[in-house]
């Protein structure tokens, strides 16, 4: 077994970037658009489910990671970037340790005292960890960063220390930076030593006494350094950007301290903060961005309700990654051209391709011979299958293009079930149905941790064999990428209803995937098994009386990139409820339904869940059409 | 008081042996009274941990041959460490001044209890040193059950064992066991998002099992670096555990290791073990549905694994400045 050290990704690891450090993410950063909102010197949060690139995001605002930058446009933002980036990283595992301090056996709120302290010293370390880039000496000499560059002469920086640790309450052994830190991780094992104790009988409230560096707060402490070094450093307006991964995961009391800070606070600190989309402080959110002069505050959003919308960002980092493996073929030749998934009506379609004899004309004929419900369809639009192409642009547009896709998939899957039933016909996926470009860039989502983790392997395929990704290879991967991200969704607990017993629970059970797979499984009976539909239902909308359980899963769904908020025109950073708002799928779900790539129609997520085997039509007959 | 854990050696349980405290499971698993009916005088002092809301499959069963066997019963709960400390206290003024003997039977444990049973042996309130052989009883192979069952929680396996870091900003490791839960080990990955992943993958208890666990991490598998996953014989622990700790011995130097501990329960033994030697430097969570969902019934295959312990009242307790070295060097500017 190999220990090499885990800072080298393998194939799997190259999925989430939330570990790396910010060399690595430097090497494959491709700015999407939202990076140049970041940028801005004012404060962010960056909303967005998982995978969709968040943690990348912030930090590329660190020193490190800007120095080490490679990109065309890098000078550009290096040079626009006017903050200095500290970046204060949490994930699951801390979190967890954050919430376990004493092993469940404190008080609330002593537990919430101790956790409070021990992220405090965490963002403090943090913040030292930033001073100590801009003190370094390399940075002075970067032609677009060295104006960020800071020189406090050696008698100056111990003074500064000695100032920050009476301050922070601390006793660094040396006066410098290292020394400072080193203390800060002391704080962290006093705090685990302090919680010990307590549990073993220790009085708290003395204990607390003892040690009043516990009640240090957060944006006071942040501000007495930031202010201390500027003035160290003879710079009193630098500024600095306090980048904060997963604020959800930081105790409640941090989180509040944050979202009120957006309000009103040291002019030197910027607070660029990333968040889930469906969060517990969505309301104190509204109520502080309500509250605050200027409207000095930017709301950024990492998923696209339409598929378009992430194309631009994941052309560029496929082109990144083409250039990284010595790829100089455009990957419309890689992977070929998709068919039948991402047609409609406003994608432009060869009127060749609709003349007799085409793959195109016999999925329509093929589906027509075997389909009363579309035969109607063809005769109510007066579609002439035999004339197609002869059509007027405007015509076939409305009646014809826009339903190609729906076409294939009805038509592959009716196919297949003459031979197979139900979820047995959908496992035997017709293997070109999910392939291609086009179908590829829409199943990723612009989620750069699922393009990474899809379209790399193809990619290095065809670096070292240069012949066009066969589509049952592409299909195989689109699947892989699909089963893996539904064992994520398996993995997020969910308990339907407190109030019933074990057994009740386990019989009537909707954990998270169970109540994903109703859905989609709904869906994918409206495109293939009920009256035929030019615009079947792909969407939901949430009802107003859903019940609080059902709420919670899709909050954990949203989280997760499983659903995408598709927006009405007053869009929202973050989802305070989800009643009545519209959702779709992600695609990346669609290989195992069965899905088109397509928005859809909407319906009300009571009518599929009340009709889950299909009884129910989902629309009124007058309205399907 | 803190012990020092000593993993010795392992080999076929030895039914002839005397100890001074037995410590078995009352469940709902066949198998949880299958070592106290085959060895009747193993203990001087024999006590089941019982689990009350269990009373189904086999539960009466084992209750009735516990109850035959004179057992004392002890309720999972709050206060099950204190009355073990009890009997250990009653079992230390009636025996000469030497080691207690204890056996430890993990088979029907669930995760939580064996990482409890762990982390009260390591504090132990008697001054004696502590001798464990934990005996581990594979079951006859059952299919794996719906793969479609919700998963209830994904958490540290108890608060303890969540560990502890002055370095949060070093990157997260996982380290698994494979089981044939369905994807449930890729899921986790996906959930705790390492920068990098180890996966222990056991055979040796059931052909069916290797390869119903192989066709459960067929997705995983595919992803992971051959070099990086290890396969482990169930019946032979210590060597598995040899390799678990100096694997998590160099994880720990530069990442924070999380173990993730699916599969046979002599694996999540190792893994609380090896948390328990480096704590609180490692983390030990689980994935499971088992708040929800209800297992089947498990008959004993027969096999009984031992693995010999030692928990070892500590002379040399683990100094700050121990731990503060294994953070990360911060090169000063």
């Amino acid at each position: 077994m190999n220990v090499a050290a885990p800072n080298v990704p393998n194939v799997f690891d190259t999925f989430n970037a939330r570990n790396l450090d910010p060399l690595q993410v430097a090497q494959t950063f491709i700015p999407p658009r939202h990076f140049d909102e970041l940028i801005l010197r004012n404060h962010a949060i960056v909303v967005g489910p998982r995978g969709s690139g968040k943690t990348t995001l912030l930090k590329m605002l660190q020193i490190p990671a800007l120095k080490e930058w490679q990109h065309e446009r890098a000078d550009e933002y290096r040079s626009t970037i006017d903050f200095v980036g500290v970046f204060v990283a949490a994930d699951v595992s801390w979190g967890a340790q954050l919430s376990a301090l004493g092993g469940h056996t404190l008080r609330e709120d002593v537990q919430h005292i101790l956790g409070h302290a021990a992220f405090v010293t965490h963002i403090l370390m943090a913040l030292v960890r930033g001073m100590g880039d801009v003190l370094d000496p390399d940075l002075r000499s970067h032609p677009t960063l060295g104006r960020l560059a800071a020189h406090i002469s050696a008698g100056a920086q111990a003074e500064l220390i000695n100032e920050l640790a009476e301050a922070w309450h601390l006793e660094p052994r040396l006066p410098t930076i290292s020394s400072l830190v080193g203390a800060l991780r002391g704080r962290l094992l006093e705090i685990s030593h302090i919680a010990n104790q307590i549990c073993l009988g220790a009085r708290h409230d003395e204990l607390f006494a003892n040690n009043s560096f516990l009640f240090l707060g957060a944006i006071e402490s942040v501000s007495f350094g930031v202010d201390q070094f500027n003035a160290a450093s003879g710079q009193p307006y630098r500024k600095w950007g306090l980048l904060f991964d997963e604020l959800e995961i930081a105790p409640k009391g941090i989180r509040q301290s944050l979202l009120s800070a957006l309000r009103s606070t040291n002019q030197n600190i910027l607070f660029k903060l990333s968040m889930s989309p469906y969060n517990e402080d969505a309301e104190l959110l509204e109520s502080s961005i309500a509250a605050m002069p200027g409207q000095d505050f930017q709301p950024i959003e990492l998923w696209y309700a339409r598929k378009e919308q992430g194309y631009e960002f994941s052309r560029a980092l496929i082109k990144s990654m083409c250039a990284e493996l010595g790829i100089e073929a455009d990957p419309e030749e890689i992977f070929g051209h998709s068919y039948v998934t991402i047609e409609d009506a406003t994608t432009a379609v060869r009127i060749s391709a609709y003349r007799p004899g085409t793959a195109l004309h016999r999925r329509f004929t093929e589906l027509a011979a075997r389909d009363p419900s579309f035969r109607d369809y063809l005769k109510s639009n007066s579609v002439d299958l035999a004339k197609m192409h002869l059509m007027g642009e405007a015509e076939r547009a409305g009646a014809v293009r826009k339903i190609t896709s729906i076409v294939a998939l009805r038509e592959a899957y009716r196919s297949l079930s003459d031979a197979l039933v139900g979820s047995a016909a959908r496992s035997r996926k017709n293997p070109s149905l999910f392939a291609g470009y086009e179908a590829l860039l829409a199943i990723v989502e612009g989620n750069p941790r699922w393009l990474i983790g899809l379209i790399g392997p193809l990619l290095r395929r065809y670096a070292s064999k240069p012949k066009r990704v066969p589509r049952p290879v592409q299909a195989r991967a689109v699947s892989t990428a699909s089963n893996r991200f539904r064992a994520l969704l398996r993995t997020i607990p969910y308990i339907p209803d407190q109030e019933l017993d074990a057994k009740h629970r386990q019989g009537s059970s909707r954990g998270l995937l169970s109540l994903l797979d109703v859905i989609g499984e709904r869906f994918h009976r409206n495109v293939v098994s009920d009256s035929f539909a030019a615009e079947p239902v792909l969407s939901f909308t949430v009802d107003a009386n859903a019940p609080e359980n059902l709420l919670q899963a899709l909050g954990k769904a949203l989280n997760a990139g499983a659903i995408i908020l598709v927006p009405d025109s007053a869009a929202e950073p973050m989802a305070s409820s989800l009643r009545g708002k519209r959702f779709r799928l992600s695609y990346m779900l669609a290989p195992h339904f069965g899905l088109p790539l397509l928005l859809g129609r909407a319906t009300s997520l009571n009518k599929i869940l009340s009709s889950p085997q299909g009884e129910t039509p989902l629309f009124d007959q007058g309205r399907a059409q | 008081m803190r012990r020092d854990i000593a993993v010795l050696s392992d080999g076929a349980f030895n039914g002839s042996d005397r100890f001074d405290l037995f410590i078995s499971v009352l469940g709902y698993e066949h198998r949880s009274s299958h070592l106290a009916r085959s060895y009747p005088e193993l203990a001087y002092r024999r006590v089941a941990l019982v689990f009350p809301q269990e009373a189904y499959a086999s539960y009466e069963f084992n209750q009735a041959a516990l109850t035959k066997l004179r057992y004392s019963m002890i309720a999972v709960g709050s206060s099950a460490a204190e009355k073990l400390s009890a009997v250990i206290g009653e079992i230390h003024e009636a025996t000469p001044p030497r080691a207690l003997r204890l056996a430890v039977d993990i088979s029907s444990m669930s995760r939580p209890l064996i990482a409890l049973v762990v982390q009260w042996l390591q504090s132990v309130p008697i001054e004696r040193d502590v001798h464990v052989t934990f005996v581990y009883c594979p079951a006859v192979y059952v299919e794996p059950s719906d793969d479609r069952a919700p998963v209830a929680v994904s958490e540290p396996v108890t608060p303890h064992f969540a560990g502890w870091t002055i370095a949060p900003e070093l990157p997260v490791t996982a380290v698994l066991g494979l089981g044939y839960e369905f994807s449930l080990a890729l899921g986790a990955l996906e959930f705790l998002e390492p920068v990098a992943a180890w996966a222990f993958s056991p055979t040796g208890e059931d052909v069916r099992y290797d390869k119903a666990v192989k066709r459960a991490n067929e997705v995983l598998n595919t992803n992971l670096l051959p070099s990086r996953t290890y396969i482990y014989n169930v019946r032979e622990p210590f060597d598995c555990y040899i390799r678990l700790e100096s694997l998590i011995y160099g994880l720990a130097q530069h990442s924070r290791p999380v173990l993730v501990p699916f599969g046979p329960k002599i694996f999540a033994l190792l893994a609380l073990l090896v948390a328990s030697i480096h704590s609180p430097r490692i983390a030990v969570w689980r994935v499971s549905g088992e708040a929800v969902a209800r297992s089947g019934d498990r008959v004993a295959s027969g096999a009984e694994i031992a693995l010999h312990t030692e928990f070892v009242i500590s002379h040399s307790k683990v100094s700050d400045d121990e731990f503060l070295s294994q953070a990360p060097v911060f090169s000063e500017a």
